[in-house]
């Protein structure tokens, strides 16, 4: 069970004192079967071998709080880790909703090269005075249309449909932009919510088909992939920098390390929640990506007045091909 | 005196979480109208509706301490007598003191002023703002509990007089 | 740790309660004095304000301010006695017609709002004089109108209901709501059924027929509240709104309808919203303290160490579902419905689940059991309001009451151990 009564983050314990035994207290809200808790604790395994006056704790399943409670605490270094979905993190740090607009990556790969160009550790480097610093980015795949019968094929099928929606006003400006209705709503009731029609579709990965049972009431998945938006391992600022050069080192490789063994992991997960969601019954239709990337370029430009947006998607342009 | 100020100030509590629960019940048809008769939903209730009962809650829990209306088991205070069972309800408001400085003040404050870079995903609002409600209600609770031990001092002492009283003419 | 955490927020919550500390605050020092054995003190603070109104930031929730403000909208607006009128239409024909009066008068209440206390009140203030006047027994009316105003809570829309939904994890409110009807029907009938053997051994009269151009009039004038069921129960489940929207409108349609009645006066505005507000701080202040209790077990691992206890002794679904049955009979006797909850929910519902009861299933069980609790001493509110209505001491009511809990616990173990009593109906909607 939780405890450490010994050192919490022990960031008011000075700097560099490699001696010291250091416990990385790490909480995020998804089950131990995900491939997000089964990377964290690679990246456990990674930092407890490497370093022998270094441990993790990881708290899984949400029991220290959501999402935003336990980023909360990173902030105010109660915690010292969490994973926290860039789609949050926009909240705190207004750069990174560039990874909540559509389209800005042309593939999985391409999202990979720019996730791992130098913009994007600068990108983690600048909410130190926010309280927190990223470390590396999980994969969480490509988000497309799923509805309950009709196929979403073109901009124009979502015409008239309620989709629900993040809550984030990026991605109600995104649905709003190729024509559908968005329906902000909390991820529980989706499913009840498409049974009974109060939406007529909603977006993610395809493993929201079968981890939330999605697809027992949406049969048809659209292959669109509007965004990708990853998962950040981000580190208390306190923490960060109580830590020794040896210790940032350790903790630096280790988590992108995690990410790699987490990329692998995640691939096969998709794979699996596709084969499954097969098997009840849902559809996967490829569509022409066209007209919903031309549909959403006007919403592009806009965010692209952000100076910080900008650059990033600049950046990311010249990383495409 | 004090009764006055805690019944004058009660009532500005009231009225303001009245008035939020009257927003709360047009906000919440107004989000059935937008999407099942205009056919376009309307996007930030659901998060403005989730901030104003955080609000009402806790002005609603605030104003309830006025009252002393929250839930209890009163069975032994019933069962005490005079300075037994002042003392008892003193320890009681204490505890409430305590418990209110120590969670909501505290630790309220401290959560409000940390999340004002936060903004909120839809109404783009610091989160920290609608976490105050934390100190704010915190304060009150404090402030009514205060006026709730004085009043009981006085209540003590007029029941101890007309029950002495009673106790003489049943002697005679 | 998770035993000496559990002594701590146990001893901490029992000695606190005990003395007449508020039940959130008894709730609140109890789960600080847990987790301090896990969490330093400056975290402590931080996080437990964290929970405190994470526990509330709930769209959820909101449902349960709408239901209380439509409850006391309709106690001010006229309602309860046309349903009384209806109910005697009903159930007037058997032996102590009355009291069966009262039990649909119950129900029927129940079904449109979600209070216990607010139906034994509403109703019974109005039948007790009627049977008094009849040669009822005063212990004998009393205790009927006490037994069955908690059919409310399973009968929807429910409060309680939505609590534990929330608490659960998210359990689908539609779900609960349909499958509270059967188990909330058949903790009427287990009422009435005492009351009318009751009814034959004393002799108590069975009312004259309704001639059958009054049946059209009653009728007729109990259509517009009852529409209000179809509107609010039929949108929910229709996918017209959510519960939390439903209840929205079940707030306009009570004030169009008291408004339309004219019992209804601006005058009475203030008062009602005062009640609403008041009564949802004392709730929701609830809440979030258990949310700060349902952290501090958590991290301390309490709900794990209960669960291995209560499965070392049994992993017999049946010997287990009745250990629990025995321990919420017993809190249900000092402790009030919405905080046992909130408070036993984390804690039992993994073990049932683990042992395959479904949690909507699971739900109806745990209101059911803790419904029972609001009608025994020491602390009952039902009891309490339902005597005082009654003009009978608590000491006179009991002896009768009893039977009627017997009844309640053969009722109880029927939905325990028959799934189908809660599952039927949202199996027949499609709601599972
Ligand atoms: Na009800
Ligand atoms: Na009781």
């Amino acid at each position: 069970n939780g405890g450490g009564e010994e050192t919490s983050g022990s960031s008011e314990e000075g700097s560099g004192s490699s001696g010291e035994e250091q416990n990385l207290r790490l909480a995020h809200n998804l089950g131990e079967d995900h491939p997000v808790h089964q990377g964290l604790v690679d990246f456990k395994e990674r930092v407890e071998e490497n370093a022998d006056n270094m441990s993790v704790e990881i708290f899984p399943n949400g029991t220290l709080g959501s999402e935003n409670e336990v980023l909360e605490q990173v902030q105010n270094g109660g915690i010292d880790m969490t994973k926290v979905s860039a789609g949050a993190l926009e909240n705190f740090a207004s750069e990174y909703a560039v990874f909540s607009l559509p389209y800005i990556f042309e593939d999985q790969e391409h999202f990979y090269n720019s996730m791992e160009s130098d913009p994007v550790q600068e990108l983690y480097q600048s909410t130190e005075d926010q309280g927190f610093v990223g470390l590396t980015y999980y994969d969480s795949g490509a988000r497309s249309f799923y509805t309950k019968d009709t196929p979403i094929e073109h901009p124009d099928d979502l015409q008239g449909l309620k989709i629900r929606v993040m809550d984030s006003q990026t991605q109600i400006d995104m649905v709003e932009a190729m024509g559908g209705s968005p329906t902000p709503m909390p991820y529980g009731d989706i499913y009840t919510g498409l049974q009974q029609g109060v939406i007529d579709g909603a977006e993610s990965n395809p493993t929201a088909l079968t981890n939330g049972n999605h697809g027992e009431v949406a049969k048809t998945f659209s292959y669109d992939q509007h965004t990708r938006i990853p998962d950040i391992v981000v580190m208390s600022a306190d923490t960060w920098n109580g830590l020794s050069s040896e210790q940032q080192d350790i903790v630096k490789t280790a988590a992108e390390e995690s990410t790699e063994t987490q990329k692998e992991i995640w691939n096969e997960t998709v794979e699996e929640a596709k084969t499954q969601a097969k098997e009840m019954g849902v559809e996967f239709n490829e569509v022409d990506k066209e007209p919903f990337r031309e549909a959403v370029q006007p919403m592009i430009e806009e965010y692209s007045q952000d100076e910080g947006v900008a650059s990033l998607l600049e950046e990311f342009e010249a990383l495409r091909e | 005196m004090l009764t006055n100020i805690k019944i004058a100030v009660a009532r500005i509590v009231m009225a303001v979480a009245a008035a939020l629960t009257v927003i709360m019940v047009a906000g919440a048809f107004w989000q059935v109208f937008t999407r099942y008769v205009l056919g376009d939903p309307s996007t930030y209730t659901t998060e403005l509706l989730k901030f104003l009962l955080m609000w009402v809650a806790l002005l609603g829990a605030a104003y309830a301490f006025s009252k002393n209306e929250h839930l209890a088991i009163v069975f032994l205070k019933n069962k005490l007598k005079d300075n037994k069972a002042l003392g008892l309800q003193w320890l009681i408001d204490g505890l409430v003191i305590a418990f209110t400085t120590a969670v909501l003040i505290i630790g309220g404050w401290d959560l409000a002023t940390s999340t004002m870079g936060q903004r909120t995903p839809i109404l783009n609002i610091p989160m920290g703002w609608v976490y105050m409600i934390l100190p704010l209600s915190g304060t009150l609770i404090i402030f009514f509990q205060l006026i709730n031990i004085s009043e009981r001092k006085k209540e003590m002492e007029k029941q101890q007089e007309s029950s002495e009283s009673d106790g003489e003419v049943i002697r005679e | 740790m998770a035993f000496q955490a559990a002594i701590a927020l146990f001893a901490t919550f029992f000695v606190l309660l005990g003395i007449g500390v508020p039940i959130s605050v008894s709730i609140g020092i109890a789960s600080l004095a847990a987790a301090l054995i896990a969490v330093p003190v400056d975290i402590l603070l931080f996080t437990a304000a964290q929970n405190l109104i994470g526990g509330i930031n709930s769209f959820a929730l909101l449902a349960i301010l709408f239901f209380i403000l439509a409850g006391s909208i309709m106690n001010n607006g006229g309602i309860a006695i046309r349903l009384i009128n209806l109910a005697k239409l009903i159930a007037g024909r058997l032996p102590g017609s009355l009291a069966h009066t009262n039990v649909v008068g119950n129900m029927l209440f129940g079904s449109i709002s979600g209070s216990a206390v607010a139906a034994a009140a509403a109703i019974g203030s109005v039948m007790s004089p009627l049977q008094a006047r009849e040669g009822y027994k005063r212990s004998y009316s009393a205790a009927v109108n006490i037994a069955s105003s908690p059919t409310g809570f399973l009968i929807p829309p429910s409060s309680a209901l939505i609590i534990f939904s929330l608490v659960s994890g998210g359990t689908s409110i539609s779900a609960l709501f349909i499958a509270g009807y059967l188990p909330g029907i058949l903790m009427g009938l287990s009422i009435m059924i005492v009351a009318y053997i009751i009814a034959k051994k004393e002799q108590y009269p069975v009312a004259d027929p309704i001639p059958l151009k009054e049946k059209f009039k009653v009728i007729l004038d109990a259509i517009p509240s009852l529409f209000m069921i179809v509107v609010v129960i039929g949108g929910i489940v229709g996918g017209i709104f959510t519960a939390t929207e439903g209840a929205a409108i079940a707030v306009i349609y009570a004030a169009l309808l008291a408004l339309a009645y004219r019992s209804l006066s601006w005058r009475d505005i203030p008062k009602i919203l005062t009640e609403t507000v008041s009564m949802t701080g004392i709730v929701l202040f609830l809440v979030g303290a258990s949310s700060v209790m349902s952290w501090a077990m958590t991290i301390t691992g309490i709900p794990a160490e209960i669960s291995n206890a209560m499965l070392s002794i049994s992993e017999n679904k049946i010997i287990v579902l009745f250990m629990m049955m025995v321990i919420l009979l017993i809190i249900g006797t000092f402790m009030d419905i919405t905080p046992a909850v909130l408070i036993f929910t984390p804690i039992f519902m993994p073990i049932a689940t683990q042992l395959g009861v479904d949690p909507v299933h699971f739900g109806i069980i745990l209101i059911f059991n803790l419904a029972i609790g609001i009608m025994t001493p020491p602390v009952g509110s039902a009891l309490f309001i339902g005597s005082s209505v009654g003009k009978v001491s608590i000491e006179e009511v009991i002896p009768t009451l009893v039977k009627f809990f017997i009844a309640l616990i053969i009722a109880l173990l029927l939905v325990v151990y028959i799934p189908q009593i809660s599952l039927f109906l949202p199996e027949l909607f499609n709601l599972l």
